[in-house]
């Protein structure tokens, strides 16, 4: 169970959380939604403490993710894996390297045990023989695909996805959707994803939180969401140009703060 | 009104200059910071060898062919530049001295560095910047890596072995030059050539250098890794680190090469 609770971020004078509170539950799969530069990667990358909050904590298992050093934090994240919105594919190494990485770093596992895990790694996003590639040699897609295979490569328990489908065609997008789905079931692992394309929350979420400046506005299933009364909520997904959050910024009519 | 108006203009330069103080001590302290973690990194094993070789060898192997010509045609340079004064005295003979002097002291290390300084720490920070704008730098920390561990120690290990021998490679190269310069142009006997080279030469004169080298290497490794892992902004922002972290290793060289050079003149004599 990951608890985030009065959490506060500013970058360079500029708030972006600005007490963010959030419970993720062990298992489900919290989609969390807010227009691009809200503050949703920070979140994410709070939870697996690349990020250290202003104030407030972030607790996974008990643990305050702030706190932690050395070789409690090595462990803590050993639990999590992570798909960037670019990928963040090392292109100085290949699928191989990419998606054991955290096998040959952190573990004596014979090579052959190592690459066993990272072909059922591949396989699970229908990938196959690609692992001598350097990952200039891969679409868009395919890394995205590479990305999720070296998250899901150490059997994480929880898994976050920051704006998985982002930049891909409709057809890879959907696909990526059914690999989280698949994941999830498959693994039963706790996954967060960051994303701001609601077709993908709706498929994949048990749960949606919403984050409107800095703080989470709105959350519930997606039929909770979906039939929001708040019209924030109601424009972001309908994916309205008119409506209080842009009418907000030539006002600056209505705060959440 | 004049008064309150000049009084408000020197405020706002006060605020400049402390704010680029402020600036700079930041920067020195990052430096600093990111040095001492590297060389605590150091000491925590295991020690990544296949990746310090393929460093050893991208910037220190593949940097001999730059150093052979910059050092090659300095101690040409230098020959003829000395010779021109020392013919006015018929003490032709003493550019042998000359050159081995300055070059082992001087030029080889400060040279060889500059060389380095363009060629390896930009390649160094553009790389690592790319990776830092492209999240990799991120993804390396979920994956339970240190950054610093992972990335900087294999560079700053790989220079301060590289740099020292790069250096000694150039002093020699430069020595040649002047060799050829000696007994082609100059008519200095070969063998008069090199045992004036050799008796000018001290101990103290090559490892000074190598001291020199090695202080230049941590300079470059560290700036230019400190450069690239604080980059932020695209494609933009890595040519503006990069641009960055040649520009200060090349002043820090040059200002530490000046401090080295007061302290084995004034201190160690």
């Amino acid at each position: 169970m990951i608890v985030i609770d009065d959490m506060h971020k500013s970058f360079e004078g500029q708030p972006v959380l600005r007490g963010t509170t959030l419970r993720i539950e062990k298992g489900e799969t919290l989609v969390i939604i807010g227009r691009s530069g809200c503050g949703k990667s920070v979140l994410l990358k709070h939870i697996i403490g690349i990020l250290r909050p202003d104030r407030g904590t972030i607790k996974v298992e008990e643990q305050d993710v702030a706190k932690l050093k050395g070789k409690d934090l090595v462990q803590l994240r050993m639990k999590f894996g992570m798909l960037f919105q670019g990928a963040a594919l090392f292109d100085s190494l290949s699928v191989y390297e990419n998606v054991g990485f955290a096998l040959l770093e952190h573990t004596r596992l014979p090579e052959e045990e190592i690459r066993n895990r990272v072909r059922q790694a591949l396989e699970s996003v229908d990938l196959a023989h690609i692992e001598e590639k350097k990952p200039a040699e891969l679409s868009g897609g395919m890394k995205k695909r590479v990305g999720l295979a070296r998250a899901i490569c150490n059997n994480p328990q929880i898994i976050l996805y920051d704006e998985p489908t982002t930049g891909l065609d409709p057809i890879m997008a959907d696909m990526i959707n059914d690999l989280i789905i698949r994941l999830h079931k498959q693994l039963k692992v706790t996954s967060v994803v960051v994303t701001h394309d609601m077709k993908s929350a709706y498929k994949v979420a048990t749960r949606i939180a919403m984050l409107y400046e800095g703080v989470i506005i709105a959350q519930g299933t997606p039929d909770e969401i979906r039939n929001s009364p708040d019209p924030i909520v109601q424009q972001f997904i309908s994916g309205a140009a008119h409506g209080p959050i842009t009418d907000k910024r030539l006002n600056g009519a209505i705060s959440y703060e | 009104m004049g008064d309150n108006s000049g009084q408000a203009g020197i405020n706002v330069q006060n605020n400049v200059l402390v704010k680029k103080c402020i600036h700079f001590v930041e920067y020195a302290g990052g430096l600093t910071l990111l040095l001492l973690r590297t060389i605590g990194w150091i000491f925590v094993p295991p020690l990544k060898r296949k990746q310090l070789v393929e460093q050893m060898s991208k910037n220190g192997v593949d940097s001999f062919s730059i150093v052979f010509l910059t050092a090659f045609f300095t101690g040409i340079v230098l020959a003829l530049q000395t010779a021109y004064t020392m013919k006015q005295m018929s003490a032709e003979i003493y550019i042998a001295s000359l050159v081995s002097v300055s070059l082992t002291r001087e030029l080889g290390p400060v040279l060889t560095a500059l060389v380095v300084a363009a060629r390896v720490g930009a390649s160094i920070t553009a790389e690592l910047g790319t990776m830092n704008v492209t999240e990799q730098i991120d993804a390396l920390e979920t994956l339970a890596t240190n950054p610093v561990k992972y990335l900087v120690v294999p560079r700053f290990l790989a220079l301060t072995v590289m740099l020292p021998l790069l250096t000694v490679y150039a002093d020699f190269i430069g020595i040649l030059g002047g060799f050829l310069v000696g007994f082609s142009k100059l008519h200095i006997a070969p063998h008069l050539y090199i045992k004036k080279t050799f008796d000018a030469l001290a101990m103290k004169d090559i490892y000074t250098g190598m001291i020199k080298a090695l202080v230049f290497a941590a300079i470059i490794a560290i700036v230019a890794c400190y450069e690239g892992m604080r980059t932020k902004g695209g494609a933009e922002g890595v040519g503006r680190s990069t641009t960055l972290s040649v520009v200060i290793s090349c002043i820090l060289v040059i200002t530490f090469d000046c401090l080295f050079t007061a302290l084995f003149y004034f201190v160690l004599r």
